[in-house]
């Protein structure tokens, strides 16, 4: 008994960090929707970072000879006005829309998020001064700020993360706002600072946790409204250009050759379509696989 | 010097509707080791009294007008945010009233208590901080091997024992109890109250209990304080006050209780209900209520008459030191 106690005492902290990342993956694996989402996801991830070894032939290359083929052996999903492969260039693709979504994601969940908590631990002046701020900046359609942003910032890769990444800002103040609010009027947070807890450590420790279901829920469907507003910003011409290929910009140029060449437009569409889904159904499962007042 | 001396501590919660008086010019002493119930009715200020000593009163709207707080000789209403954070949880421990939300959801109840060390206690490493831990649960009766389990897999009684293992981790010598059995059904109200009790003698811990059960006040307190609409009308030994109750409100609270040793078939209950503490009456705050309140009850507030020593009872009745 004594000798079980010890080695409680001794490897606890190890022992329970890792049961507790396996109680969520436990978890996480009974939500089948969740797993073939993550599954897709994974793969679209591997297909970008190895992308040169998966594809036959180069994103920018073309060959004018071999406009328009539809999809066959040699080219499976065909290739567009320039003789480009369209399977290449969406491989190539995810790298992008990946990126852009990850980015602009972190930066509007750190900076909407700690804006959001700020407000809300210290309430009053503070509270209406960052809300009404960002409540402004809402008010214009989040695609039109991202458009506007872009178009003063000028058009590339960087500054359509940060544009999409700025304009999602307001929603995860809100967010954050909404449940620390919720969150700080909770006995523990009192016990806590009763304890002689910092206001940092209130805050990062006993608040934000407890805040984090409805963040991941939000941060993965974001990642998914990032690509698709990237995917916008490309389509109109003020993200990213061309030659990069983008789902977006690939969509635009397959929008003139609609009625004659289908796959154009219907793959770089099914990208999309394909890695948001998968996106929206992983992040239920993990919000889901997170609560622990779900475990059983 | 006393281990805590509150001297004319007012607390008024200031608001747009108007300033609720919340505690009004309370005086209390405790000694090391001795246990003091705070007993009243809920909206007398007890628990705003608690939440004072801990400075934790939210401001805005709650303000400590006036009065000072002495613990160990230092006011503490004057002291700094960082000073009065190293006394919180090292010095002066609280248990909250409801062990359901006491503890936060998604850290393992050995983590929590395992803060709380690390927190107060300079240099110690995790691996002794979460040794400590293990022993306090053991201490409160608890398995060790649960400290990597969370809250919810624990029952309500055992979410108070851990929630007692975290105010006692760092051996505060003051530990202030705001109702910590209300939440609990009856049997479970009693193992913690054994339970608090035994480790109040084992660590000499001051205690502050604060409650509406006068039972428990019996059960495990040396003084007793009785609080209405923000006043302490009665105060004095356990045995002053259960067996020469003086005060009318403090009659009426015994008077409501069902006693064994009696047939009765209806309770006597106080009339009335008490004062909005943003409206209070003229007077004497009890004097609406009172059987025994004659005109200068509802002009003049009582002052506070020694009636033995040790004993204060701040009612009218009693001016001039004789008997009603």
């Amino acid at each position: 008994m004594a000798n079980n106690k010890n080695n409680g005492q001794t490897s606890a902290p190890t022992v329970k960090k890792r049961s507790q990342l396996q109680e969520m993956w436990r978890r996480l694996k009974k939500n089948k929707p969740a797993v073939v989402g993550m599954c897709i996801i994974i793969a679209i991830a591997l297909m970008a970072i190895f992308a040169p070894y998966v594809t036959p032939y180069d994103y920018a290359k073309q060959d004018l000879k071999a406009t328009f083929i539809k999809p066959c052996a040699e080219h499976i999903m065909g290739t567009d006005n320039f003789g480009r492969d369209i399977y290449t260039r969406i491989v190539y693709g995810a790298r992008i829309s990946l990126a852009i979504g990850l980015v602009s994601v972190t930066i509007g969940c750190l900076v909407g998020g700690s804006l959001g908590a700020i407000a809300a631990y210290y309430g009053g002046k503070v509270d209406n001064g960052i809300m009404r701020t960002l409540d402004v900046i809402n008010s214009i359609p989040s695609l039109l700020l991202a458009i506007s942003l872009s178009a003063s910032l000028g058009t590339g890769l960087g500054n359509a993360m940060m544009a999409v990444g700025f304009s999602s800002i307001p929603t995860y103040a809100r967010i954050v706002r909404a449940s620390v609010m919720s969150v700080k009027g909770e006995e523990y947070v009192e016990a806590a600072i009763s304890l002689g807890a910092s206001t940092k450590r209130v805050i990062l420790r006993h608040i934000i946790p407890n805040c984090l279901a409805p963040l991941i829920v939000q941060t993965s469907m974001r990642v998914a409204g990032a690509i698709i507003t990237a995917a916008s910003l490309s389509f109109i011409g003020l993200g990213v250009q061309p030659p990069t290929p983008e789902w977006g910009s690939m969509l635009s140029t397959g929008r003139q050759y609609i009625r004659t060449h289908w796959h154009m437009i219907i793959f770089p569409g099914l990208a999309i379509m394909v890695t948001v889904t998968s996106l929206n159904l992983f992040g239920d499962g993990v919000r889901d696989a997170l609560d622990p007042r779900l475990k059983q | 010097m006393s281990l805590l001396d509150i001297k004319n501590l007012h607390v008024h919660y200031i608001t747009d509707d108007g300033t609720v008086k919340a505690v009004n010019g309370i005086d209390l002493t405790l000694e090391e080791g001795e246990t003091l119930g705070l007993v009243g009715e809920t909206g007398a200020g007890k628990t705003t009294t608690a939440l004072s000593i801990m400075r934790l009163i939210p401001d805005p709207p709650g303000k400590i007008v006036d009065g000072q707080i002495f613990f160990k000789g230092q006011d503490l209403s004057t002291l700094g945010t960082i000073a009065m954070r190293k006394i919180r949880g090292d010095q002066i421990a609280m248990i909250f009233q409801d062990p359901m939300t006491a503890l936060n959801p998604v850290i393992p109840v050995g983590d929590q208590i395992a803060e709380v060390v690390k927190l107060h206690t300079d240099g110690i490493s995790m691996a002794d901080a979460v040794k400590r831990a293990a022993d306090m649960l053991e201490i409160v009766g608890i398995d060790s091997g649960r400290m990597g389990e969370y809250p919810h897999q624990f029952s309500g009684g055992m979410k108070q024992r851990v929630v007692i293992a975290i105010a006692l981790a760092c051996n505060p010598e003051l530990l202030i109890a705001d109702e910590p059995t209300t939440a609990l059904d009856v049997t479970i109200q009693a193992q913690v109250l054994e339970l608090m009790n035994g480790l109040k003698q084992k660590f000499n811990t001051a205690m502050i209990m604060i409650t509406h059960d006068l039972g428990v006040v019996a059960e495990i307190c040396d003084k007793v304080a009785i609080m209405y609409a923000g006043s302490i009308v009665e105060s004095g030994s356990l045995r002053q006050i259960f067996k020469d109750t003086r005060h009318p409100y403090t009659k009426g609270l015994f008077a409501s209780i069902p006693d064994l040793n009696h047939k009765i078939h209806r309770l006597t209950p106080i009339d009335g209900l008490m004062p909005d503490p943003a409206n209070l009456p003229e007077g004497c705050a009890f004097s609406p209520r009172c059987p025994h309140a004659t005109d200068i009850c509802h002009k003049e507030a009582p002052e506070k008459i020694e009636v033995e020593p040790g004993h204060i009872v701040c009612c009218h009745l009693f001016r001039k030191g004789g008997e009603e």
